[in-house]
Order: C-alpha cells, then sequence, then structure tokens
C-alpha cells in the first residue's frame, strides 16, 4: 500500500469557485475547500483508483479516521495501513503548515505574494477539464517528482494557505513529504488491551488530537518532535589560496549528508543545515571532513514546533517551557586524539603536520588531508600572472544567512511572521529557492558584463566568489549592479533596506592588490553585517556598508557631472583629515550644491564621500 | 576554589599559535590558559600557573604585520612572515585575567600596575603592558559558552564540572625549555559547567 503525501493537498491547485460553478451546472456536485468529498465521481470524472487518491478525497473531510477509538479489532490490515498512513500524513501536514491560525482581516488570495516583494501569477486550475486531467494524471498513480515535473509552475505559484498567501504550496507539499517519510517508519499501530493503540517513541495515543494536541484548549500534544539546526565551521587558517577548496568541501559534505537522508534534511545551505529528525545521532557527522560541527536540537510538541524556539527570548518565554520545549546542544567531533608530539598543523590545526608542501625554496609541514586539499586545487597561477601585470583586484562574494530570513520577513510584514504560532520554515525554504535564482541572474550577469579572462573562480563549483581583475579601477561596480538588479528582480522589498539590521543576503567587495593577504578578504567576508552592499578597500581605509538602493541613489550622485568637482574636494579633504564633520562642514561652508543635497536626501556624507574615493 | 582576578592594559600584542616555518600566523583573540602560564612565569615566576584570560570586546582590532624572525640555530634569517597582531582602540586593550590561587590574598596586594609583557615578537616592541591585581573571589559556577581555551589540567584547575559540548583542538604545553607537545584542550565554543567568568551564560537544557 503505497500513499504520497506530497500529494494531499492537490485540492489547492484548483480555482473552486470557477469549477464549481461548471461543475455545478453540469450536476457533479462541488469540491469543499479541502476535500473532494462533494464531488460526484464516476460519470465523467474518474473514480479514486488508487490509495494516494482515496487518501486525498477524504483529506480534512472525513475526521472519523482521525481516532482509533472505535476501529474494530477484527479490521483488515489493510485497513488499518490506511487509516496509519492518513493519520501520518495529517500530522505531517499539520507539522508543516506554516500558519495554522491565519492572521484576522486577510482575503483570498490565489497567487503567493512573498513578503521580499514578488507576486506570481494565477496560474489556479479553472476548468473541469483541467481538473479532469489532473484527476486523471492521479489515477496513473505519479510519485510526488513525476507530479512536480507536470505542475511545477502551477505549485510554485499557488499559495500554501489563500489566506496567508506568503508561502508555496511547492514548499508547504514538500515539507510535508519529508515529515511523512521521517514520521512513517516510526509510527506503529497496535491492538493491546481491546484497543488500537498508535505509538511514537514510546509514546501511545489513540487520536490525532492526543499526539498534536490542540491550540483551541491549549492542550499539550503527546508526540514530542525534534527539528535539529547544524552548523558545519572550518577550524581551518586559510593560508594559500588553494585552501580556500575546504568551502567547497564543506558544501559538498552538507549535500552529501542531505543525500544521505534527503527526508530529514529539510534544506541546507553552504554552510547550514535544518533538518527534522525525532531520533538524531550526531555519529552520522563521522568520516563528513575535518569540520567543526554545531548542532541544536530543538524539542517540542507539534502545536509548538518551530524553527525560532531556540529564539533566547522565545526559548525564555513561560509559555514555550509550559509546552515542553527543550533545547539542547552539541559539538562534533566528540573527541580527538589526548595529545600530539609532532608539529601541528598549521592550516587545520587538528592534525600531526607530516608532509611537506614545497614551493619553491618555502616548505610547509602539513596533515595529510590539508596536504592533499592542496595538492588537489588548481595552482592559483592566472593570479600570479595577475600579480605581475600590477593591476588591482576585487574579490567577491555572495552571502546568505537563513537566520536572519524569520527576523527579516517579519520587518516585512510583522502581520504574518509575528504571529506566535507562525512556522517560518516553508518561509525559509522559499527564501533560498529565490536566493538560488539571485546568484544564478548575478552570475549570468556577471559573465555578460565582464570579459572571462578579467573574472578568476578560486573555487571550481563555488558560485559565490569571484576575483575580478580591475582593468578599469570601477569594474567592480558591474558586481554590485548586477546584484541589486538581482535583488530588485526576485526581492524588491530588500533593495531598500527592508529588513535592514538584519541583512539574510549580502554582497561583498574587498579591494586590493593581488599582494593583499588573502586571508584579510575571508575575515571581511565572515564579518557580521547590517546591509546589503559592503564595500571596502584597505588601502584607502574606505568601509562603507549601504542598502542596495542607497547604493543606486550614492553612485548617480558621484557620478552626476554637477556634484563632481564638489565631491572630488571634499574626499580629498577627507583624505587628510578622515572626519566625516570636517567634511560635513567644509560643505556648508562653502555653500556647495551637495550640502542641499546631501541634506534633502539625508545622505550619509560619510558614505558618499567614500564611495566618491572608490569611484575616481 | 579561590581565583584571583586581575586586570592588564597592554599595548599591541601577539599571541599566535606556535607555528614554526610558516609564513603567516594568526593572532588569537583570547589569552589561553597555555599563554596564561608562561606569563605568570615569566612575570611573577609561579611556577604552576593556571588560569586563563579574556579581553574586553572593543577595546582592540586586528591587524597585521610582516617581518623576518632570526634564526639563531642557523644564525641567519628566515622567511618572512606575516603575523596578526592585535592594537587597541582607545589607549590600551583591557584584559582580564583569571588564575587559581591558593595562597593568601596579601601575596598578591603588590602588584600594582606592574610592568609586564605578554605574547610573542616582544624584542619587536610587542606585549609590553601593565598588571593589577583586583580581588580574590569564589565564582559562581554555572553552565557557560566558553570565550577561551583551556588545556585539560587548567580545565580541572579552574573549577570546570563537566564538559557539556565541546570544541577540541590543541595548545602547546611546554615540557621543559626546549620540549613541549601539542595537548587537547577545549576550545571558544565548547559549553562546560564551569566559572561564570569563562565566557556567556549557557541558557539552553543540558
Amino acid at each position: 500500500m503505497q500513499v504520497v503525501p506530497e500529494l494531499h493537498d492537490v485540492v489547492k491547485l484548483l480555482d473552486r469557485l470557477e469549477i464549481n460553478r461548471e461543475l455545478d451546472v453540469q450536476g457533479y456536485g462541488t469540491v469543499s475547500s479541502q476535500s473532494f468529498e462533494g464531488v460526484k465521481f464516476g460519470v465523467t470524472l474518474p473514480e479514486p483508483a488508487t490509495e494516494t487518491w482515496r487518501a486525498i478525497v477524504r483529506h480534512e473531510g472525513d475526521r472519523a479516521w482521525e481516532t482509533f477509538v472505535g476501529v474494530p479489532p477484527d479490521a483488515s490490515p489493510d485497513e488499518i495501513e490506511s487509516r496509519r498512513l492518513r493519520f501520518i500524513t495529517t500530522l505531517a501536514d499539520r507539522l508543516a503548515s506554516s500558519v495554522t491560525r491565519p492572521a484576522p482581516g486577510q482575503t483570498q488570495a490565489h497567487c503567493v505574494r512573498r513578503l521580499w516583494g514578488t507576486e506570481a501569477h494565477d496560474l489556479t486550475l479553472k476548468t473541469v477539464d483541467s481538473f479532469r486531467d489532473l484527476l486523471y494524471f492521479l489515477n496513473s498513480n505519479p510519485t510526488w517528482e513525476q507530479f512536480e515535473a507536470c505542475y511545477h509552475a502551477e505549485l510554485h505559484s499557488i499559495p500554501e494557505d489563500r489566506r496567508a498567501p506568503i508561502t508555496s504550496l511547492y514548499n508547504h507539499l514538500r515539507l510535508t513529504g519529508k515529515i511523512a517519510h521521517v514520521l512513517e517508519p516510526e509510527v506503529r499501530v497496535t491492538h493491546r488491551y481491546g484497543r488500537w493503540v498508535v505509538s511514537f517513541q514510546g509514546s501511545e495515543v489513540d487520536s490525532l488530537s492526543e499526539a498534536h494536541g490542540t491550540k483551541a484548549d491549549n492542550k499539550v500534544g503527546q508526540w514530542k518532535f525534534s527539528l535539529v539546526k547544524l552548523w558545519a565551521t572550518i577550524p581551518h587558517h586559510m593560508v594559500r589560496l588553494q585552501d580556500l577548496t575546504v568551502l567547497r568541501e564543506r558544501r559538498e559534505a552538507l549535500k552529501a549528508l542531505a543525500r544521505s537522508y534527503p527526508d530529514n534534511f529539510l534544506y541546507t545551505t553552504e554552510d547550514f543545515a535544518l533538518m527534522f529528525w525525532p531520533d538524531f545521532d550526531p555519529k552520522i557527522l563521522e568520516g563528513r571532513g575535518d569540520f567543526r560541527w554545531r548542532f541544536r536540537l530543538i524539542e517540542s510538541d507539534a502545536t509548538t514546533m518551530s524553527s525560532a524556539l531556540d529564539e533566547p527570548e522565545r526559548f525564555s518565554d513561560a509559555g514555550a517551557r509550559l509546552h515542553g520545549v527543550r533545547v539542547y546542544e552539541g559539538r562534533w567531533p566528540e573527541s580527538v586524539p589526548d595529545a600530539i608530539r609532532e608539529p601541528l598543523c598549521p592550516v587545520c590545526q587538528l592534525g600531526p603536520a607530516q608532509r611537506e608542501w614545497r614551493k619553491g625554496d618555502l616548505v610547509e609541514l602539513l596533515c595529510e588531508g590539508c596536504f592533499n586539499r592542496r595538492q588537489g586545487a588548481p595552482q592559483a597561477e592566472q593570479y600570479a600572472r595577475w600579480d605581475d601585470l600590477g593591476v588591482d583586484v576585487a574579490w567577491v562574494k555572495l552571502a546568505v544567512r537563513p537566520d536572519a530570513v524569520r527576523k527579516t520577513v517579519q520587518q516585512l510584514d510583522g502581520n504574518f511572521a509575528a504571529l506566535k504560532d507562525f512556522r517560518s520554515i516553508p518561509l525559509e525554504m522559499d527564501f533560498l529557492d529565490d536566493y538560488d535564482k539571485v546568484l544564478e541572474e548575478w552570475q549570468k550577469d556577471i559573465a555578460c558584463c565582464i570579459p572571462p579572462e578579467q573574472i578568476l573562480t578560486p573555487v571550481s563549483d563555488y558560485p559565490e566568489l569571484a576575483i575580478l581583475r580591475l582593468d578599469q579601477p570601477d569594474l567592480w561596480v558591474v558586481a554590485v549592479e548586477s546584484f541589486c538588479r538581482a535583488l530588485k528582480k526576485y526581492m524588491p522589498k530588500l533593495v531598500d533596506g527592508g529588513g535592514a539590521g538584519c541583512g539574510p543576503v549580502q554582497l561583498f567587495v574587498d579591494l586590493s592588490s593581488p599582494k593583499y593577504p588573502f586571508h584579510e578578504h575571508w575575515r571581511y567576508f565572515q564579518r557580521s553585517m547590517s546591509k546589503a552592499v559592503n564595500i571596502r578597500d584597505a588601502r584607502r581605509s574606505v568601509d562603507i556598508s549601504l542598502s542596495p538602493g542607497r547604493f543606486e541613489q550614492l553612485s548617480n550622485v558621484v557620478r552626476s557631472f554637477e556634484y563632481r568637482r564638489s565631491l572630488h574636494e571634499l574626499a580629498q579633504l577627507f583624505e587628510i583629515t578622515h572626519s566625516p564633520a570636517a567634511v560635513l562642514l567644509s560643505a556648508w561652508e562653502r555653500r556647495l550644491a551637495l550640502e542641499k543635497q546631501l541634506r534633502a536626501t539625508e545622505f550619509n556624507v560619510l558614505d558618499l564621500v567614500q564611495l566618491a574615493r572608490l569611484l575616481g | 576554589m579561590a581565583i584571583a582576578k586581575f586586570e592588564a592594559f597592554l599595548e599591541s600584542l601577539i599571541i599566535g599559535e606556535r607555528f614554526k616555518r610558516e609564513i603567516y600566523r594568526p593572532c588569537l583573540e583570547t589569552i589561553p590558559s597555555s599563554t596564561i602560564a608562561g606569563f605568570f612565569r615569566e612575570n611573577l615566576g609561579l611556577m604552576d600557573a593556571m588560569g586563563v584570560g579574556i579581553f574586553q570586546p572593543g577595546s582592540y582590532e586586528r591587524r597585521w604585520t610582516v617581518g623576518a624572525l632570526t634564526d639563531k640555530a642557523l644564525q641567519g634569517a628566515s622567511l618572512p612572515i606575516e603575523t596578526e597582531y592585535l592594537a587597541p582602540v582607545n589607549g590600551l586593550i583591557k584584559a582580564s585575567i583569571y588564575l587559581v590561587w591558593n595562597g593568601p590574598e596579601s601575596c598578591l596586594a603588590s602588584v600594582r600596575d606592574m610592568s609586564v609583557v605578554m605574547g610573542a615578537w616582544r624584542y619587536k616592541g610587542f606585549g609590553r603592558g601593565r598588571l593589577s591585581f583586583r580581588k580574590v573571589f569564589d565564582p559562581p559556577i554555572v553552565p557557560v559558552t566558553m570565550k577561551t581555551r583551556l588545556t585539560a589540567k587548567a580545565a580541572a584547575a579552574l573549577g570546570v564540572r563537566r564538559v557539556i559540548a565541546p570544541v577540541f583542538g590543541y595548545l602547546f604545553e611546554s615540557t621543559g625549555p626546549l620540549t613541549g607537545h601539542w595537548t587537547r584542550s577545549l576550545f571558544e565554543g565548547s559549553v562546560v559547567e564551569g566559572p561564570e567568568f569563562l565566557g556567556e551564560r549557557y541558557i539552553y537544557d543540558v
């Protein structure tokens, strides 16, 4: 018997109003808000023929099967298994819902309105013919992958909940499927002492409400579930360009873990993963690279479960404690050898340095892992040639911080995200999907605007990091402008500093000569910044952090002919005094037109002058 | 267990991991127990000092410099090394230093504004500062996320009762003037049940 839990919400693909109008005219009944129970199948609409399809028809429609009370002791194994799978699917559906109680006053919407500014097209199925096609397709018993391939666009544009249309149906279904697959082998139904009981990790219940808990009467669910946040940190002191390969290895290690446990891993980034794992064992991290793993286990009942429960203000909340929320931290590796007699590897600092790595007269002692990494990486000859040419370079890095997503959207639209029972996981998944689009667009745009010989990707398959050869001193602006364009397209509300103070997507540009120690670039990329565009030129003591919108405004002012001379003077003054006050006073004293502009637009004079220095 | 608290005011300073034959030496932003042992041995003649130090955030910034060290054994200069150092932001770098102290408090009272040196490249002027004794106290033992580095011996001496979630690394432990080995140690981010001053209070369940 097979139920595809991802397909439980296909009714949401339909524009019920339109379809019911047509169905009613033809006398086929109507589709209710969450089920097909009112539909008269069999005449022109195909009867449910698969277990998934039967489960969908009864999804939320028939609550009788949510309890095992009253099920006869001699019920057939098929009937019990069918009930068990529906029980699991519904539980997973509730765990995967981002909003259990929509904000009041919200209207119904057919398309996703992302909090970061984009709105999808209405792709709901509006005709009985398209409905019939869907039914025939479901009766062919498709897998989730086949269904996703067929209804890809619709799933991404239709919201998970029309009253709170902020998350896509796609990620809700994906999340439900993952949770259901994890629970499936763990949830058992047995007949004992004259009744049917459903057990999960030693806790026995006989109904869904007992397992899940109920919000209305503040009843805590008996079953406890665990979300695991996993961070992979790099202990390495990267000395040479080749050592950066460890970044790709870290991403690959997380991806490999996600491949090994596809249902447990809800999403991954280059250094972070969120997992649903009832019985997490850190031993899975054994042999997954020489990283320092840190994990945080958030244990709660189903009604309370959220990825934000570990936020200090939430965790210390009496309500969370009342619901039995517990948070534990752990680290991996749990142990390392007691002592090392040989020299310690200077790069990872975790192993004996026994291998000699030579470059000319220079010999470095490395551990086996770091030696192999350096040997296997392509040599940085191209970068060395740039050094010989005597040109400057710009190190450019794009980064995303999933932990900041929730805080950002809270600032963008507090109505939903501020709800206490809001679960931001599908939102985080949607955000990361859009971040991938920003990254792809940014990369393509740069490749179009900058000749390939002027771009170096120091780590292959790691598109977030690039080095630009600055044959023209302001070539780096292309990278920033491309980023602004991509952000405007996929996350327009972040352009003008929406979500300021959190900055979930950040671009770093570090200008230097090729001789500048590259670990300094790396340290700069790891800084915690609040704005999306961050530019530094250590040689000129320029260090600015702006929203993309403000960057565009400022660069327009800097480039305008009217202000060029004034700015040049102010930049020179700043070069000497390093005092923003002196610059502002000077502008005022000379009655420069710029001063009015500065006041009128509330520009930060320091940012403006610094940008003027960078743009020459 | 009694802990003596000192305050140090330091000029530019290098606490680097001891990498030989390298071209780059990163600088720590904490004072590990191995450095404290050497610090008290050299400045106060305490041979078995166990302690740890924590810099006051905001009182320093990272910078880097390049220099060539003299290799006395080979009587020549080695290749230039690039090293990071901590430079004071406003005046001097401030640090709190904690030392396990079983003697009378009066012995420490004379440590007032005493000239001390700490860390590497002292002959180039790094690591000079002043040290003042503040008090002897009995710190509360609580779960903390560590902000410093401790060898196993120092952890036991400082009253770390339980290691909840360790982050391991290695610190150099001298066994003689020219000998020593790398010993397993607790690094920043470790969660332990120990003296409060080791880091930030850990709020989660243990």
